[in-house]
C-alpha cells in the first residue's frame, strides 16, 4: 500500500508536466493577421473587421509639398477634411473627395493680418466656426471660414490656473452652446473651459491622482522618509489628458495617458464632468492592449492619443505605441482591434489623429503624411450590427448577426454570451447554459441556472422527493442501530475496546479531546492513515480547482498544474510538520515528528470535507447562494484549526497558552523557510543565468 | 579504403558521362555559330557605334554595347529598336539623388561588406569606389563583356560577366572568381541597379512578385513610402527574430519587371535566387528614377543576445564565415516591345522559360471547382479527472470527410480536390521524424481507405498532407543536436509563432527544430510508402513548398541548396506517389506541383505599390490546377471568391466537422471559421459559380488582364471571353456592362473590353 502511495505520488506530476499542444499550423488569414482578446486576457486570432479602401497622400490631396508633422485632423457633418499641418504652419481644408479646397495661412484680427505658428489641434463647430489652437502662439482662434478672427482665448487671468506655466494649448473643441474646451500643454488639472465670452470657467473633467497600491504604498512611505528621499521619489501626476472629441449629445470623449494604473484611459464626460462609461465587467476597464510587451526587460504599453465616436455610438481610440484602433462599445466592450506597424497599407508609422465619417474610419499618419480611410468588412458589417441590437437589448433580433458573426469567427466570447440571451428569452434553457459558458459569462449563467434548476425540481418533482425521503429515513434508520454512528466514531462506545487507526480521524471530528489523547495514550499513530488524509487533500485541492461549478470557477482547467496543488498541499504540510517538531523541541514538548505529522493530518479533516462538499454544491447552486459555500469553507478551517490545537496540544503534552504560542511559533518558522528557500532559489537562477552567459561567451569565441 | 562498384554506380557515371558529352557538344556548335555571329557584327559596328559606346556582341534579336570608361552597358532590342541603359543617361539633371545616391545611380554593382575586425558594415557603389579610381576593366568574352571591378580601398575584386544569349541578356557573378584580400567580407551584392529604370515623364509601371504580384506605377507620388525589398521565397527560417511586426505574402517568384511606353525588361534570377532580394524604388523617394533591381546574400547575417530579457542584454552582431556557400548568381534580362510589355506578357515570358528550362507541362484540365483542406485532429490538453492530458481530439473523422464529399456531389459539383492534414497523430504532434499512421481516432486505416475510394469514385482527388521539414522542439536530446539545422552561432535554430499583439514570440502555440537536409530524402520515402499502403496515390509535404532555412554548419546546405533538394525530392515523390499538391508553392515546387493550393490571392499591400494582380495564377494557369486562399478565413469572404472567379481558379475551404468549440483556446485557435455545416450551402454556390466561368472560358488559359478602375478588373481569356470582377460594395457600370456589387460578369464575347485599352 505505502508504495503504492508513492507511486502515485511521483506518476501525478510526471503526467501533467507541461505537454505543450502542438500545431503543425499555418495561419490563413496572411496579411490581415488581426486579433482580439478572449475572455482571459489573451490575444487570438480573429478575422479583419475593418479594411483600407483608400489611402490619400499629398499628391492625391493635390498639394504642392508634404505634410510636415500635421497633428491634428477633424472631418466636419458635411465631410470635409480639416488637417492641423502644424511644421507648415498652416490649416488645410479638403473636400469630401479629399481635393484641397483653401488653405488658411494668414488671417486677419480686426482687420490687421497674423499668422499661424504650429498649430496642433483644429475643429469645427455646427455653426462652420473653426478653432485653431495655435500652439507657439499661445492661443486658440475662433474665425469663420475667410479668416476673420471673431474671438481670442490665451491664458486664463485667474489664481485657479497655474500662472507659471507657459500656456500651450493643444486640442480644442466647442459644444453646441459654444463653450469651448482647451487642452493645455503640462496643465494636469483637466480641460480648460471657457465661456462663449471667452471668461475661464475653470477645470473641466479633472482628473485626480488614482489611488493604485503603488500610490498608498508610497504615501505611507513619505510619511515616515527624510524631505530628500521623497525629493528622490517619482513625482506623481494625475493622469494626463492628451485629446479628446465631442458627440452629438455634447458628452465629450477624453483620453489620457501616463498614469499609474491601466485602467481609465478613455472617458466619457458628461457635461458636469462626470465618467459616464460603463464598465459591465471588471477586465473591460483596461482599454488598449491587455498583453504588454516586454523587450529586453523594458515594458511597453498602450497609450492612447486620440479617440472619436461615430453615430451608433462606438469608440474609437487610437494607440501611439503600436498605432492600434482600438474599437469599443458603450459598455467598454472590446469590438475589435485593426491598424497596426510598419510600411503597408492599414498600418502606420505615426498615427496621430482619428476620425469617422458616414461609417468609415481616417487615421492621419504624421510621418508617411497620408489619410488612411477604412471601411466595415463584411465580419465587421455583422459584428457592429450585432452589438447595436443586443445593446438595445433586442436580444432576439441580435441573434441573426451573432449567429454570422459566430461562423466568421468562433473565438469571440461575446457572441455567444449573445446568443444565450437571445435563448434564454425564447425559453430554451438548456442551450442558453451552454452559450453562456462558452462565453464565459458567469453572471448570466447563474441566472439562468437558476431558472433552469426550477425547472427541473419541477418536472422531476415526484423523483426528487422521493430520493430525499429515502435519503433521510435510511440516515435515521442507520444512525439508530448505531452501526454507522460507531463507524463514524460519533459514539465513543469502543474507545476501551480499541479502534482500528483509519477510524480515530472521524473520531477527532467529534471527541477531538479525547480521541488525540487516547492516540497518544495507546500510540496508535498510522503514517498509513495519515497518508490518505494528505492524498484525499491533494484530490480533493484538484477537484476544487477543476470540478467547482461553472458559475465559481475561475480557473482555467488546461493550465492546471499539479505542483502548484502539490506546494499548497503537502510541501506546506511538510514544513508545518517540520517547523513544528523543531520549535517544540525547543519547547520541552514530548511529541516526535510522527506524532506531529499524524495528529496535524487528522486534524485536517473538515476541512477537506468542507471543500469536498463545497466543491460538490458549487455545482448546483447560483451566485446568490454562493455565500452559503463560503461559509461552509470557513466552518471548514475554524474546525480544522480547532483540531488542530487540540492535536499540538495532546501531542507534546502542552497547556493551552503553550500549545497557541507553539503554534504562533510554528508559523513565524514556516515563513522564515519560504524565505530563505526564496533567497536560495533566486540565487540558484542567477548563478545559472550566469554559467549559460559565460558557457555563450565561449562558444561564440570558440566558433 | 576499399570502394565498393556495382553495377547501378556504373550505370549511372556511363550515363552521365554520355549525357554531359552530347551537351557538350550542343554547346560547342551552338558556341562556334554564335561566336562567329557576335565576331562578324562586331566587325562590321565597330564603325557604327552608339555614341560612345562599343559594341561587345549581337545575335539575331539583341546587341550588347559598353563604354571602355565607364563600364556602362546598353541593351538593344533590335525588333523592336528600344534601347535599355544600365545606368540612367540624364542622370546628372537628376534633383532629388544626393551624394551616395547619385554614386549609385551612376552604378553597376553595388556591394555590402562588413570589417572582420571592426565588425563594422559599410555599402560601396561601384562608381565611386572603382570606375572613379580606375580599377575597372572591361574585357571582351565570347557572346558579351566581363566587367572586373577592383574595389581598392575595400581590397574586394568582383568580376561581373554580361553575355546575350538568344533573346535575353545573362549577367552573372562567379563567387570563386571573387577575390578578397583584406580584412573586409562581402555580404551582399546588388546587380544593375537602375537598368533600364524610367524617369518622371515616363509612364510605366514596375511588377514585383510579392504574394500573387504587385505592381508599382511610375511616378505615383508615394515620396513617403519605404522602398521596396523583399527575400525571394521568403527569409531564412534559421535566423533568429526578436519580434516580427509586419504580416506579409512572400515572394514566390523570382522574377520582376519593369515596363513603359519604351518598351521593358523582364528579369528572372535563374541562378542563387533564393538567397536573392528583389527591390523597387519609385521617384522622388531617393532619385527621380523609378526602378528594379535584384540584389542577393553572399552571407548570412544574425544576431546573437546575450543574456536575453535581461536590463542587461547585449547584442553581438555575427556574420556567416569562411568562403561563400553558393558558387553562382545569375539573372536573366528579356527586353519586351513596347506594345507586347503588360504584366500578361511577363508572365508568358516565365511561363514559357519554367517549360523550356524547368520543365513545367501543359496539363488539358477543364480546371477545378473546389478545393477543401480537412483538419483530422488537433492536439489540445484536456483534463481528465482534474489532471490535464494532452490529447488528440478529432475534428474531422473520415466519416465526416466521406460526408462533405457525398453532400458536394450530390449538389452537383464534378470537380473537387480534398487534401486532408493532420491525419495521424504522430503528425498533429509534428513527431515528423517518425512514421505517420491514419489515427485510430479517425476511424484507423479501413475508413480512411473507404473514404478514397468515395473520393476517387466521385472523380474527385484526395491527397494525404504532412510536415518534412520541421520538428516539435518538444524531443529528445538526441533529435535536438543532431537533426536540427544550426544558427551562425552555432546553437539549434527553432521556429517561433509570433504573437500579433506583442509581436513577440507565442509561448502558447507549439515551436519547431528545422531538419538538416540530409535526412529529408528518408522522410520523404517514408511518408510515401505510408501513403501507397493505404492506396492513396496523392500526397502533400506541408510547408515544404514555401519555407527555406540555411544550416550554417555545413557550406553545403544553404538554402539555395535546400530548394534544389526539394525540387528533386518532390519530382521523386511526385513520380513515386502518383501525384503531388503543394501549398502556396515557392517557384522550385511549382514545377512539379499538380495542384496548387491556396495559391496567394493578394499581395502584401506595402505602401509604395499601387494594387495586386494575378500574376502569379496567370504564370501557372495551363500548367498547374490551382486553388485561392480559403474564402472562410477571410472577414470578407467574397474577395477570396471573386478573385477564384477573376482567375478561373478553384475556391478554397478549410474545415472541421466536429468538435469545433475545441480549437477555441487551443494552439489552433486560428481555424476560427472552419465549422463546415455554416458554410456548405455558401460553398456550393461558389463552386457552381466556378464551373461556370470554366465552362464560359472553355478551360482556356488567361490572355490579358487589367484594371478598370478602383478595385473593379478584367481578365480575359484565350477563347476570348473577358470577366470583369468588382471588388466594392457599390453596382459599377462600365462601358454599359452592370457589374453587380461583390460581384461579376461574364462577357462571351470579349465586348470590346480588351480592344480600347490598346
Amino acid at each position: 500500500m505505502k508504495k503504492l502511495l508513492i507511486l502515485v505520488f511521483i506518476i501525478l506530476p510526471v503526467l501533467s508536466v507541461g505537454f505543450f499542444a502542438s500545431a503543425s499550423s499555418y495561419t490563413y488569414n496572411e496579411v490581415r493577421n488581426s486579433y482580439i482578446y478572449n475572455s482571459w486576457g489573451q490575444s487570438v486570432a480573429a478575422p479583419a473587421a475593418y479594411e483600407v479602401i483608400q489611402i490619400y497622400n499629398a499628391a492625391d490631396m493635390g498639394l504642392e509639398k508634404n505634410l510636415k508633422n500635421p497633428s491634428d485632423m477633424f472631418i466636419a457633418n458635411d465631410g470635409s477634411v480639416y488637417i492641423a499641418d502644424s511644421e507648415n504652419n498652416r490649416i488645410l481644408v479638403l473636400n469630401n473627395e479629399f481635393k484641397l479646397t483653401k488653405v488658411i495661412e494668414e488671417l486677419s484680427i480686426n482687420g490687421e493680418p497674423t499668422t499661424l505658428l504650429n498649430p496642433k489641434g483644429i475643429f469645427l463647430s455646427k455653426n462652420n466656426e473653426i478653432y485653431i489652437a495655435d500652439t507657439d502662439n499661445k492661443r486658440v482662434i475662433k474665425s469663420d471660414m475667410e479668416g476673420i478672427v471673431s474671438d481670442i482665448y490665451t491664458k486664463p487671468d485667474s489664481e485657479l490656473y497655474p500662472q507659471d506655466t507657459e500656456y500651450k494649448p493643444l486640442k480644442v473643441l466647442a459644444d453646441s452652446a459654444s463653450n469651448v474646451y482647451v487642452l493645455a500643454e503640462s496643465i494636469y488639472h483637466g480641460i480648460v473651459l471657457y465661456s462663449p465670452e471667452g471668461n475661464f470657467e475653470g477645470f473641466f473633467g479633472s482628473n485626480r491622482v488614482e489611488a493604485t497600491a503603488k500610490v498608498i504604498l508610497d504615501y505611507f512611505w513619505k510619511r515616515i522618509m527624510t524631505p530628500e528621499q521623497i525629493s528622490r521619489m517619482a513625482r506623481y501626476v494625475p493622469v494626463n489628458y492628451v485629446n479628446m472629441c465631442i458627440d452629438e449629445k455634447d458628452f465629450v470623449y477624453a483620453a489620457s495617458t501616463g498614469g499609474q494604473s491601466r485602467t481609465g484611459r478613455l472617458k466619457k464626460l458628461n457635461p458636469s464632468g462626470i465618467n459616464t462609461l460603463r464598465t459591465e465587467k471588471a477586465d473591460n476597464s483596461i482599454y488598449g492592449d491587455k498583453e504588454i510587451q516586454y523587450l529586453f526587460a523594458r515594458a511597453s504599453d498602450t497609450q492612447m492619443i486620440d479617440v472619436c465616436s461615430d453615430s451608433d455610438d462606438f469608440i474609437f481610440s487610437l494607440d501611439s505605441t503600436r498605432n492600434r484602433i482600438f474599437v469599443y462599445d458603450q459598455d467598454s466592450n472590446l469590438i475589435t482591434i485593426f491598424g497596426g506597424e510598419g510600411n503597408q497599407k492599414g498600418s502606420f508609422r505615426k498615427a496621430v489623429s482619428i476620425d469617422t465619417y458616414d461609417g468609415k474610419v481616417f487615421v492621419l499618419d504624421a510621418v508617411k503624411g497620408s489619410i488612411t480611410v477604412f471601411q466595415t468588412t463584411t465580419y465587421g458589417g455583422h459584428i457592429r450590427n450585432a452589438f447595436t441590437l443586443y445593446n438595445a437589448g433586442l436580444f432576439e433580433e441580435a441573434v441573426g448577426p451573432w449567429e454570422e458573426v459566430i461562423k466568421l469567427n468562433g473565438n469571440l466570447d461575446l457572441a455567444f454570451s449573445g446568443t444565450g440571451k437571445a435563448l434564454l428569452k425564447e425559453g430554451r434553457l438548456k442551450e442558453a447554459l451552454d452559450a453562456f459558458k462558452d462565453g464565459y459569462n458567469r453572471a448570466w449563467y447563474s441566472k439562468t441556472y437558476k431558472d433552469y434548476r426550477k425547472e427541473t425540481v419541477r418536472d422531476n418533482f415526484l423523483i426528487v422527493f422521493v430520493v430525499l425521503i429515502v435519503l433521510v429515513a435510511g440516515t435515521v434508520v442507520l444512525i439508530k442501530r448505531k452501526k454507522l454512528a460507531a463507524a463514524l466514531g460519533i459514539t465513543i462506545s469502543d474507545v476501551s475496546s480499541g479502534m482500528k487507526p483509519y477510524r480515530y480521524p472521524f473520531k477527532v471530528l467529534f471527541h477531538p479531546f479525547e480521541a488525540f489523547e487516547d492516540l497518544k495514550y495507546r500510540k496508535v499513530y498510522s503514517y498509513r492513515a495519515s497518508l490518505i488524509i494528505l492524498m484525499i487533500w491533494v484530490i480533493a485541492k484538484i477537484f476544487e480547482r477543476q470540478l467547482t461549478g461553472f458559475a465559481f470557477n475561475y480557473n482555467r482547467s488546461d493550465e492546471f498544474n499539479i505542483f502548484m496543488t502539490l506546494g499548497g498541499t503537502v510541501f506546506i504540510f511538510i514544513l508545518w510538520s517540520a517547523a513544528n517538531w523543531a520549535i517544540c523541541t525547543l519547547f520541552d514538548g514530548e511529541g516526535s515528528f510522527k506524532e506531529i505529522w499524524v495528529a496535524s493530518s487528522y486534524a485536517l479533516t473538515p476541512y477537506i470535507l468542507s471543500v469536498l462538499i463545497s466543491t460538490f454544491l458549487s455545482n448546483y447552486i447560483i451566485h446568490e447562494e454562493g455565500v452559503f459555500i463560503g461559509w461552509l469553507v470557513y466552518v471548514g478551517i475554524v474546525w480544522s484549526a480547532m483540531l488542530m490545537i487540540g492535536a499540538i496540544k495532546s501531542v507534546h503534552q502542552y497547556e493551552i497558552s503553550k500549545t497557541i504560542l507553539s503554534i504562533v511559533f510554528t508559523i513565524a518558522g514556516i515563513a522564515i523557510s519560504l524565505f530563505i528557500l526564496i533567497m536560495f532559489l533566486s540565487l540558484v537562477q542567477q548563478l545559472v543565468v550566469f554559467i549559460t552567459s559565460v558557457f555563450n561567451e565561449i562558444i561564440l569565441m570558440f566558433r | 579504403m576499399s570502394f565498393k562498384i556495382n553495377k547501378k554506380t556504373i550505370i549511372y557515371y556511363i550515363s552521365m558521362i554520355i549525357i554531359l558529352s552530347i551537351c557538350f557538344m550542343i554547346d560547342i556548335v551552338s558556341y562556334s555559330e554564335e561566336s562567329l555571329s557576335s565576331s562578324l557584327s562586331a566587325s562590321e559596328s565597330d564603325t557604327e557605334t552608339l555614341s560612345g559606346f562599343l559594341k561587345a556582341a549581337e545575335n539575331g534579336d539583341l546587341a550588347l554595347y559598353y563604354a571602355e570608361e565607364s563600364t556602362d552597358i546598353v541593351l538593344e532590342d533590335k525588333r523592336s529598336s528600344n534601347f535599355y541603359y544600365s545606368t540612367p543617361t540624364d542622370r546628372e539633371e537628376d534633383k532629388y539623388a544626393q551624394g551616395v545616391d547619385k554614386m549609385l545611380l551612376a552604378s553597376m554593382v553595388e556591394i555590402d561588406y562588413y570589417d572582420i575586425n571592426k565588425g563594422t558594415t559599410s555599402k560601396s557603389t561601384s562608381y565611386a569606389s572603382s570606375v572613379r579610381k580606375s580599377g575597372a576593366s572591361v574585357e571582351k568574352i565570347s557572346g558579351g563583356v566581363k566587367i572586373t571591378y577592383l574595389f581598392e580601398r575595400e581590397s574586394i575584386t568582383i568580376p561581373l560577366e554580361l553575355v546575350l544569349n538568344e533573346d535575353h541578356l545573362v549577367c552573372r557573378v562567379n563567387t570563386e572568381e571573387i577575390i578578397e584580400n583584406g580584412d573586409n567580407r562581402l555580404t551582399g551584392i546588388n546587380l544593375l541597379p537602375y537598368f533600364g529604370a524610367g524617369g518622371m515623364d515616363d509612364t510605366g509601371f514596375l511588377l514585383v512578385p510579392d504574394g500573387s504580384g504587385s505592381v508599382i506605377n511610375f511616378n505615383n507620388g508615394k515620396s513617403r513610402a519605404q522602398l521596396y525589398s523583399q527575400e525571394i521565397y521568403g527569409s531564412d527560417a534559421t535566423i533568429s527574430r526578436q519580434i516580427k511586426k509586419e504580416i506579409t505574402y512572400q515572394a514566390n517568384l523570382p522574377v520582376a519587371g519593369i515596363s513603359s511606353d519604351k518598351g521593358g525588361l523582364f528579369m528572372i534570377m535563374t541562378s542563387g535566387e533564393a538567397l536573392g532580394r528583389i527591390n523597387a524604388e519609385v521617384s522622388r523617394i531617393r532619385t527621380s528614377y523609378n526602378a528594379v533591381n535584384f540584389s542577393f546574400r553572399l552571407r548570412g547575417k544574425d544576431v546573437f543576445i546575450l543574456g536575453e530579457d535581461r536590463w542587461y542584454s547585449r547584442q553581438v552582431d555575427l556574420y556567416e564565415t569562411g568562403g561563400f556557400s553558393n558558387p553562382l548568381y545569375e539573372v536573366r534580362y528579356y527586353p519586351m516591345s513596347s506594345k507586347e510589355n503588360n504584366y500578361s506578357d511577363m508572365a508568358h515570358i516565365y511561363r514559357n522559360y519554367l517549360m523550356s528550362e524547368k520543365n513545367m507541362k501543359k496539363v488539358e484540365d477543364q480546371g477545378t471547382a473546389i478545393y477543401i483542406e480537412l483538419w483530422g485532429g488537433i492536439m489540445k490538453s484536456k483534463s481528465v479527472l482534474g489532471i490535464p492530458v494532452n490529447r488528440f481530439i478529432p475534428t474531422t473523422d473520415f466519416s465526416d470527410a466521406a460526408e462533405i464529399v457525398s453532400r458536394i456531389k450530390d449538389e452537383g459539383i464534378n470537380s473537387a480536390v480534398i487534401s486532408y492534414r493532420n491525419w495521424s497523430v504522430n503528425g498533429a504532434k509534428d513527431k515528423n521524424l517518425k512514421d505517420l499512421i491514419p489515427a485510430r481516432e479517425l476511424g484507423g486505416a479501413r475508413d480512411l481507405k473507404k473514404l478514397s475510394e468515395l473520393i476517387v469514385s466521385s472523380g474527385y482527388s484526395i491527397y494525404l498532407e504532412s510536415d518534412i521539414l520541421k520538428y516539435s522542439s518538444n524531443t529528445d536530446l538526441i533529435s535536438r543536436y543532431f537533426k536540427s539545422v544550426k544558427q551562425i552561432s552555432g546553437f539549434p535554430a527553432k521556429f517561433n509563432y509570433y504573437k500579433s499583439s506583442t509581436y513577440l514570440r507565442d509561448g502558447s502555440k507549439p515551436s519547431f527544430f528545422m531538419i538538416k537536409m540530409k535526412y529529408l530524402d528518408k522522410i520523404a520515402d517514408s511518408r510515401v510508402s505510408k501513403t501507397s499502403d493505404l492506396g492513396i496515390t496523392g500526397i502533400g509535404l506541408g510547408d515544404a513548398a514555401n519555407f527555406l532555412y540555411s544550416d550554417y554548419s555545413n557550406k553545403d546546405s544553404d538554402m539555395e541548396d535546400l530548394a534544389l533538394k526539394i525540387q528533386n525530392i518532390m519530382s521523386d515523390t511526385r513520380k513515386k506517389a502518383g501525384s503531388l499538391i503543394t501549398r502556396s508553392p515557392n517557384a522550385y515546387a511549382l514545377i512539379n506541383s499538380d495542384f496548387a493550393a491556396i495559391s496567394p490571392s493578394f499581395s502584401s499591400e506595402y505602401d509604395i505599390q499601387d494594387y495586386s494582380v494575378p500574376f502569379y495564377q496567370m504564370v501557372i494557369d495551363g500548367c498547374v490546377s490551382y486553388s485561392l486562399e480559403p474564402i472562410n478565413m477571410n472577414g470578407n469572404p467574397s474577395d477570396n471568391f471573386l478573385r477564384a472567379i477573376e482567375t478561373a481558379g478553384a475556391v478554397s475551404f478549410v474545415w472541421t466537422a466536429r468538435n469545433n468549440k475545441e480549437l477555441k483556446e487551443s494552439a489552433y485557435d486560428h481555424l476560427f471559421s472552419s465549422e463546415y455545416r455554416l458554410w456548405i450551402e455558401d460553398a456550393v454556390n461558389y463552386a457552381k459559380s466556378i464551373e461556370q466561368v470554366q465552362k464560359a472560358t472553355d478551360g482556356t488559359s488567361i490572355k490579358d488582364h487589367m484594371r478598370l478602375t478602383e478595385r473593379v478588373y478584367a481578365t480575359e481569356f484565350m477563347n476570348g471571353t473577358v470577366v470583369i470582377v468588382n471588388y466594392n460594395n457599390d453596382e459599377i457600370i462600365h462601358n454599359g456592362y452592370e457589374v453587380p456589387d461583390k460581384g461579376f460578369l461574364i462577357i462571351e464575347d470579349g465586348g470590346g473590353i480588351f480592344d480600347e485599352a490598346d
